[in-house]
């Protein structure tokens, strides 16, 4: 066995192999498996329950793998305790210490690795202030704000120049103006230090926003792990596309092989999708800005059922045939239930789902 | 706020049976002779004495005291939890005086434990009347002291926060050492306080178990009352005695206050 | 982890193991002492025939949930006080409350034993349970405050918000957050109550005698199964009602079958204690431990139609200074001849009526007209004894002398009494000096032979040298005679000396405190225990010989001719009697004090 040693172009990596957990007899993740290249901010996103926070403490080391194996930086850390690991975490709760002040809670771990005075007090306020919290070194966790307590969190796990940032759900206390802004200081700040993030989240906007790829997860398994575009524009399964809020969701069945790909009859109209299973029932997936009105104009014909207003998009209930397809229209367009109205829609925006 | 003034009745109860009785036996010392009576050479060593034993009693009752509770904490799944902690109490609910004759009965020559280390190899036939037996009962008697509040203190500490502990890199004992105690101090110092303060005016578990081969402050202060029919002198070492072990706390307080910063 | 569960039941297993040997020897046939001998109940039938215990244990009970239930109310009150109050206030309020925490007991007990005679509060179970209040208030408080600062305000608001009145917001919100804290500082006060003997013993007057207190008295006088009986018993009730909160959610049948059965065993001794007593008459006793048997009692009682309230106390130390602080109601006390001087000096002593003690002629002569009460005007004897020697024939080939004590060939085979008059007495009978001295180079010479005699002393123990002797943890002990005779009948090998330099004869008496509520019952008492059927059994029962010479004349041979009990005449005229040495005590405690506290 030759030893593995840790290259610069690998630090910052972070793979996960066939990993598997269970909490007593109950399976929490079941053979998960991913790869994050060095500088990626990688967002875990789904539901309570989905396994995402097990994964990150079991990259983290605070729980145990059952089965799998997990490297970092090229390095087996599979059985290493969690203080030698080269990561660190941003706790959901913050879990500031309460008996330290802020420039304690911060300077935590540099004592611990028994640096020079000094070198603390540079380290600290440097760090410090790349999270805008300067001049509150002497507070205690309960004198300051949430959204600075968070801040700290972030310092006290950046101080120790970690190979990979992991954060559990960091924003999820903020109210929402102060979430936002949290949001694209992480993106930036992650820009800067060029350090990995992997972030879990359930909020879809954050994992979008933030991420260089998304690990959509179920129920202990990854369900599609890509850019955020393809995760929104093509989810692979019924269930990403709930997730990413594509709102029609239609069952079809194949009638045979077209030109660029299975022909599907969905009742009212016939569509070729790539990537369909020749089964003979599947589901379509079409998010509903793909859908354009025109009150003119021949092809697919409706009748419009319900309008909501929705501020950046008018969102409209179209009867076609047997089914109800939504369809998201620019509120500048004027639109009332019982307008007949013909349905345009770019055929390659067709989703197939796997179910 | 109205509210605040519910804190009047036990206010006026602690004045009338606390304060007042204080302030009499203060009286009753009157000015003077009876205080420099204190400074004999020996009382000072009886009191110091006392004092040494209270503090082995506290350290020793705390080094084995936060582990149980750090076990109870973190081997004890919840909702065993509570039966555990009620074990712990449930020999609280004989009288003391009953357990330490129990104790005698166990350590004498054919006791169940002397019997044990015979068993064992030991030569010794018996430890009633010995150090080892006051260190027992004394261990035996303030122990549930030192695990109640030390473990009521652990248990509000957040799991993240050692998480983040170890996150951070810190080993487990260093966890221990700068997140877990520190966090946990008031009930270190709950517990330190619960036992100390009995175990220094403590008069059972020596004469029953060490043979009263020794004097303590609480027997010197009970025989003032009693055979040597001088309450006067009583009095003023009951005083002494309590503003020592109050002033002692303060200072301790502000010690962990001062470390914590 | 392994390490931390083995370390957990480790810890259970130290708590556990004194109360386990406890409740198996509770049913053993033979004394605590001896091996297991069972299985048997009749330790549990003494236990429910023996009023005096019952009485104590309904006592504690009473105290117990008394205090309790004050110090709730008290501590809650203030817990929700310090809540509402700013933050300066709860600081100064939290201290105000930390000051009793710091104060040991014996300063609770003697500054309330001072407060009470000063303010003339007779002593009772009132004066008990007030201090009990006090002493356990703070630690209710901190308990409840811990919860009460826990409480989310919001919830009180909504409350008030959805239309409750501030009762209603306390008593269907407030009060049932707060439970779980209310339960915990209930169970504490409770435990601290039912468990405290230094105060109480401070404050205990006519009634008022707790279990603690019986129990400690009994040390004195060796402890007997009936009180393991007592203690299995109360742990049972207890362990039950503990369990019974605790599943109180989740099985709440179980639960109530367990409340039910634990309330039954607390009932059984008020119920008890309450059916053994008759009539309206009553008599306050206050004796020393073990020195009426319960049998006695109820004797009494039939004959008379009174009922008997006895107290005990374990020293004569503990008597003087109820009784000169003001009778706290007794009728008849039990003083030891050296200490009828200064109760009859201080006046707290009612003069006898002759012509109603019909059987005082029973006694035997030498007993009466003594010097501690020339004409018996105060006082009669009630029982005697001697300090000797108890040695373990098997060992020791013979004993005469007090010098046995002093042989280097028993180091750490000899007990002392831990007594400083009878210590003082050992030397001053060697030395051939009075015993009763306040010669300052006498009892420095005699101080000067304990400190010598320290190293060879295995303990001072005036508690239960009779099981050291006995277990054979020593072969050699300074003993009381009583004691001493009642193992002889189950251990021969043990043998009683009375030394060839004298020994110390102590007489204690019984008399009648003036403004004693029921002198006429009283004087019928003392009447009845010198009839001799009744000395002798009170001589049977105690150990302790009587001073009625008919009464010794209905003893079996064995007890009657039992030198231990009944020295010879030559052995008698060696015996010298305690006296009140008044301010020498002072002096005497000084140089035991310094024996003790060397090396």
């Amino acid at each position: 066995m030759s030893l593995q040693i840790s290259r610069p172009q690998n630090r910052g990596s972070l793979l996960v192999d066939s990993v598997s957990k269970k909490h007593g007899a109950v399976p929490v993740l079941e053979e998960v498996s991913l790869e994050v290249r060095p500088g990626e901010f990688v967002t875990l996103l789904g539901p309570s329950g989905c396994g995402k926070t097990t994964l990150l403490r079991l990259v983290a080391g605070l729980d145990e793998v059952d089965v799998g194996r997990i490297v970092i930086s090229g390095n087996d850390v599979t059985s290493m305790k969690p203080h030698l690991r080269p990561v660190h975490t941003v706790f959901q709760s913050y879990a500031l210490f309460p008996h330290l002040t802020v420039f304690e809670n911060v300077a935590f771990g540099l004592r611990i690795r028994d640096r020079p005075e000094a070198e603390i007090g540079s380290r600290v306020s440097r760090v410090l202030s790349a999270v805008h919290l300067e001049g509150l070194d002497s507070r205690t966790p309960s004198e300051i704000s949430g959204g600075q307590g968070q801040r700290v969190a972030l310092a006290r796990a950046l101080v120790l120049e970690p190979d990979i940032l992991l954060l559990d759900e960091p924003l999820a206390a903020l109210d929402a103006q102060l979430r936002s802004a949290m949001r694209s200081e992480l993106v930036q700040l992650q820009r800067s230090l060029g350090i990995t993030f992997v972030l879990v989240t359930h909020d879809l906007e954050e994992a979008i926003e933030c991420s260089s790829r998304i690990a959509v997860m179920r129920e202990g398994r990854i369900a599609q792990f890509a850019e955020p575009e393809a995760i929104f524009e093509h989810p692979a399964s019924v269930y990403v596309a709930r997730l990413v809020g594509m709102e029609n969701i239609l069952e079809g069945r194949t009638t045979g092989m077209g030109a660029s790909g299975a022909r599907v009859d969905l009742g009212f109209t016939q569509i070729e999708v790539p990537g369909v299973s020749p089964e003979t029932v599947v589901k379509i997936g079409l998010h509903g800005e793909h859908i354009a009105l025109s009150r003119t104009g021949g092809g697919l014909r409706g009748t419009i059922v319900d309008v909501r207003y929705l501020g950046e998009a008018t969102r409209c209930q179209v009867r076609v045939g047997e089914s109800l397809l939504v369809a998201n229209v620019s509120p500048k367009e004027v639109v009332k239930a019982g307008d007949v109205v013909s349905l345009d829609i770019d055929p390659s925006c067709w989703v197939a789902l796997a179910p | 706020m109205k509210t605040r003034r519910l804190l009047v009745p036990a206010f006026a109860t602690i004045i009338v049976l606390f304060a007042a009785p204080q302030a009499m036996l203060l009286s009753l010392t009157g000015a003077g002779p009876v205080w420099f009576r204190l400074l004999d050479p020996l009382y000072a060593a009886i009191f110091w004495r006392s004092v040494l034993m209270a503090l082995g009693t506290t350290l020793s009752t705390l080094l084995i005291g936060f582990p149980v509770a750090w076990a109870l904490v973190r081997a004890v799944p919840e909702r065993f939890r509570r039966a555990f902690l009620l074990l712990i109490t449930l020999p609280l609910w004989t009288s003391v005086l009953v357990k330490l004759y129990a104790w005698v009965f166990l350590l004498r020559s054919g006791g169940l434990l002397s019997q044990w280390l015979a068993f064992f190899g030991s030569d010794s036939p018996s430890l009633l009347y010995t150090t080892t037996a006051v260190a027992i009962g004394q261990l035996y008697v303030e122990l549930p002291y030192m695990i109640l509040p030390v473990y009521a203190s652990l248990e509000r500490i957040d799991r993240s926060l050692i998480d983040a502990a170890h996150d951070l890199g810190a080993s487990s004992v260093t966890t221990l050492a700068r997140v877990v105690i520190p966090i946990a101090s008031p009930g270190i110092v709950a517990g330190c306080v619960l036992v100390f303060v009995p175990s220094l005016g403590s008069v059972l578990v020596p004469d029953l178990l060490g043979g009263a081969k020794t004097a303590w402050v609480g027997t010197l202060i009970t025989s003032q009352f009693g055979a040597a029919r001088d309450p006067a002198l009583g009095s003023a070492m009951a005083f002494t005695l309590s503003v020592v072990t109050l002033g002692a706390f303060l200072l301790f307080g502000r010690f962990l206050a001062k470390a914590q910063e | 982890m392994k390490g931390l569960k083995a370390l957990l039941v480790a810890t259970l297993l130290f708590l556990h193991l004194p109360v386990l040997a406890l409740a198996v020897f509770s049913f053993s046939r033979s004394r605590l002492s001896a091996s297991f001998d069972g299985p048997s109940l009749i330790w549990y039938q003494k236990l429910l025939g023996n009023g005096p215990l019952m009485r104590a244990m309904e006592n504690s009970l009473i105290v117990g949930s008394l205090a309790t239930i004050i110090v709730l109310i008290l501590a809650t009150c203030a817990a929700l006080g310090s809540r509402a109050a700013s933050t300066g206030l709860r600081k100064r309020s939290a201290s105000v409350f930390l000051l009793p925490l710091v104060t040991p007991e014996i300063v609770f007990g003697a500054s309330l034993l001072v407060f009470f005679s000063r303010l003339f509060i007779p002593l009772g179970l009132g004066t008990v349970v007030a201090a009990h209040v006090v002493f356990s208030l703070s630690f209710a408080f901190f308990v409840i405050r811990a919860r009460a600062d826990a409480l989310p305000e919001d919830v009180e608001e909504a409350a008030r918000d959805l239309g409750a009145t501030p009762a209603q917001v306390f008593r269907r919100v407030t009060l049932p957050l707060l439970a779980p804290g209310l339960v915990a500082a209930g169970l504490l006060t409770f435990s601290l109550s039912i468990d405290d003997y230094v105060v109480t013993s401070f404050v205990s007057g006519a009634g008022g005698t707790t279990l603690p207190v019986y129990i400690y008295s009994l040390l004195k006088s060796s402890l007997s199964p009936e009180i393991a009986a007592a203690s299995t018993l109360l742990l049972a009730a207890t362990t039950l009602l503990l369990f019974a909160t605790a599943l109180a959610e989740s099985r709440p049948r179980l639960s109530m079958v367990a409340t039910a059965v634990g309330l039954s065993i607390l009932a059984t001794p008020v119920v008890l204690a309450r059916s053994q007593r008759h009539g309206t008459r009553e008599l306050n006793l206050y004796l020393w431990s073990n020195y009426i048997a319960p049998e006695t009692i109820r004797k009494f009682e039939e004959r008379t139609g009174a009922k008997v309230n006895l107290d005990v106390y374990d020293s004569v130390e503990a008597l003087l200074s109820k009784m000169l602080a003001g009778n706290p109601g007794y009728d008849v006390i039990c003083p030891t001849s050296y200490a009828l001087a200064p109760l009859i000096q201080a006046g707290v002593l009612a003069e006898l009526d002759h012509d109603r003690l019909s059987h005082l002629g029973n006694t035997a002569a030498e007993f009466l007209g003594q010097d501690w009460d020339g004409e018996n005007r105060f006082s009669i004897p009630y029982l005697w004894g001697v300090t000797g020697i108890a040695s373990d024939s098997r060992r020791v080939a013979s004993v005469d002398s007090w010098n046995a004590l002093l042989d280097p060939q028993w180091k750490g085979r000899i007990l002392m009494l831990d007594d400083a008059r009878e210590a003082i007495a050992f030397g001053a009978l060697l030395l051939g000096a009075d015993p009763n001295t306040r010669d300052r180079p006498t009892l420095a010479r005699i101080q000067k032979i304990l400190i010598d005699q320290k190293p060879l002393v295995r303990a001072y123990d005036s508690a239960s040298f009779d099981d050291a002797i006995l277990s054979g943890e020593v072969a050699l002990a300074q003993s009381w005679s009583g004691q001493i005779a009642k193992i002889m009948k189950e251990a021969p090998w043990v043998r009683f000396t009375i030394p060839r330099e004298g020994a110390m004869l102590f007489v204690d008496n019984l008399a009648i405190p003036k403004n004693a509520p029921h002198a006429d019952l009283a004087h019928e008492f003392l009447d009845f225990v010198m009839e001799p059927e009744i000395a002798a059994e009170i001589c049977l029962t105690t150990g302790y010989s009587t001073p009625s010479l008919a009464g010794r004349n209905l003893l079996p041979a064995a007890v009657g001719g039992n030198r231990a009990m009944f020295p010879s005449e030559a052995e008698m005229k060696q015996l010298r009697a305690f006296k009140d040495i008044g301010e020498g005590a002072v002096l005497h405690n000084r140089l035991w004090t310094e024996v003790k506290s060397g090396r």
